[in-house]
């Protein structure tokens, strides 16, 4: 697959805007006499709400997690989890509708604009899309450490505080990593929502409240009005590419910590 | 108050403990003397750990385990009782797990763990100190004193078996409840350890399963037998030993049965 993108980026014919891609200042104007691919605009697109649903879902995931592994009772629990995966599966076009008839609606509402797109409310509801993940994969790490070690440290009468902070925590800290990685790797690459919501508009934006165009967006907006192999065409490919390196690194950092995990949580 | 028996200083009456409903504890009554070395033997599945695990209260952590009766007195407490201080009970009562667990410390920070905790921080060279005597008396001192800041993870089971002693003696206990802590000790550890408990008699009350028929017979006081979840026999060592009425008990203590 990566080899597919890469031919068609015209790299190994040396066709390869690399300048373009080089200058993340310059402006998205393909059709402006000369062309100008700055994509400058979607990768602070894409790190904006990458990082408000992180900052969101992070915290309130791995919480969920905590409470989910060790908290709850048990009857919560065995609710809870099933809970998570049913949420995992709602397809994205669904969560994308749900933003948009509540926080493109009411900024929309509060600001007097007639549309109310924004990179925060793409980032709001990716990260509610992202918490099941990281709540399920946290919970499972937390849930594995605290079998092998509740009733050796407990059976010694220290606190389930003390438990938690001393032991739980630092043993399931690539688990927890792991975590946040495959919710940041899913927010990366999530495309229709952010689709919906951001306003899908090729200008640098000015902060959160403004509309902007994260990379999934602009790929997903721009290919089909491409010309095969034309500079904007490569221009596309590279970016596609870019993004998913991006990807496939956390996921391979995934999996290491994962490995990481399950290896030393016996030792 | 039931009469806590003279001496007795652990009193367990007709308890009955089952995983879900599968019952492991039938009735079992028996009483622990004080500073004494008692011995608790049986075939394996027969109940010992589950035993000890309701002295200090640990067998709760296992979700479905559950008592459902009979009742256990700690020198006159009734430690079953909802209102009892868990944690306080923990640390009077001790328990050294059958599966000796390294926390993800260094191994001084290990032996430190829950006396920390109890005793609260001390200096570094009290600290220190405390913590060299200890691994003296478990026999493990000579083997780690190069690397105590090293992590505790890299120990192999036998020094583990000995540093989970340790941490469970750091807690200055008045009970100790031992899960076959010689289990992976070669003859001079194992050693080491019967010295070790035959010291702390003098202050401390101890309960000690162990497969080793040898063993119950040099450091026991008192033998308490347990079959399917039964008491076979209790009574003292030369007693149970000399002279058991249950014939699978006495088959299992001339090695005809293991
Ligand atoms: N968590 C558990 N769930 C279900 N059954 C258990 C559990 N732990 C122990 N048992 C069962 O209870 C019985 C007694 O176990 P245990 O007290 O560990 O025996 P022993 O220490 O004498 O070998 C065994 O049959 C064992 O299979
Ligand atoms: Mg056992």
């Amino acid at each position: 697959m990566v080899l597919f993108l890469l031919k068609e980026t015209g790299l190994f014919q040396g066709l390869l805007p690399t300048r373009d891609l080089l200058q993340v200042a310059a402006p998205w104007s393909p059709l402006a006499t000369p062309p100008s691919f700055g994509l400058g605009h979607a990768w602070v697109g894409s790190f904006l709400v990458t990082g408000i649903s992180l900052a969101l879902a992070v915290p309130l995931g791995i919480g969920i997690g905590i409470f989910a592994a060790e908290i709850a009772p048990p009857a919560v629990a065995r609710i809870l989890q099933p809970a998570l995966e049913l949420l995992a599966g709602i397809p994205a076009v669904v969560y994308g509708f749900f933003g948009y008839v509540t926080f493109v609606k009411w900024y929309a509402d509060w600001s007097g604009q007639p549309t109310g797109e924004s990179l925060l409310a793409a980032g709001v509801v990716l990260a509610i899309m992202i918490l099941p993940f990281i709540a399920s994969t946290s919970a499972e790490a937390l849930r594995t450490v605290y079998q092998d070690y509740r009733e050796a440290a407990l059976g010694l009468g220290v606190t389930e505080g003390c438990l938690f902070r001393r032991i739980v925590l630092i043993k399931a800290l690539p688990g927890l990593a792991a975590a946040v990685a495959l919710g940041l790797a899913r927010a990366l690459g999530e495309t229709l929502a952010v689709l919906m919501l951001s306003g899908n508009t090729a200008a640098m934006p000015e902060g959160p409240l403004s509309r902007g165009q994260p990379l999934t967006a602009l790929l997903a907006t721009e290919l089909g009005e491409t010309a095969a192999g034309s500079p904007k065409y490569r221009m596309l490919f590279s970016a596609a590419c870019l993004l998913l390196l991006a990807v496939l690194a956390l996921n391979m950092g995934i999996l290491a910590l994962k490995r990481r995990f399950f290896e030393h949580l016996h030792d | 108050m039931t009469p806590t028996a003279n001496t007795s200083w652990i009193q367990v009456e007709s308890l009955d403990v089952a995983y879900g409903n599968a019952p492991v504890l039938h009735q079992v009554s028996a009483s622990f003397p004080e500073r004494q070395v008692t011995a608790i033997l049986g075939p394996s599945g027969c109940g010992k750990s589950t035993l000890l695990r309701v002295i200090n209260r640990t067998l709760e952590l296992t979700p479905e385990a559950r008592v459902t009766g009979g009742q256990v007195h700690v020198k006159g407490r009734n430690i079953l009782h909802p209102s009892e201080d868990i944690r306080s009970l923990r640390k009077q009562v001790g328990i050294v797990q059958q599966r000796p667990l390294a926390f993800p410390m260094s191994i001084q920070e290990n032996v430190d763990f829950g006396r920390r905790h109890h005793h609260g921080r001390l200096q570094r060279k009290e600290r220190d100190r405390i913590t060299a005597s200890l691994l003296e008396r478990v026999g493990l001192w000579d083997e780690v004193k190069h690397r105590l800041d090293s992590s505790a993870t890299r120990l192999s089971i036998g020094q583990l078996q000995r540093l989970c002693i340790a941490r469970t003696l750091a807690n200055d206990p008045d009970v100790i409840l031992m899960d076959e802590p010689c289990s992976a000790l070669d003859p001079e550890s194992t050693a080491t350890i019967e010295t070790l408990i035959q010291e702390l008699k003098a202050t401390v009350t101890i309960l000690i399963v162990t497969h080793n028929i040898a063993q119950a017979r040099r450091i026991s006081d008192q033998i308490l037998f347990l079959l399917d979840g039964t008491v076979a026999e209790a009574g003292t060592n030369a007693e149970v030993m000399g002279a058991a009425r249950n014939p699978r008990v006495r088959r299992f203590l001339s090695g005809e049965e293991g």
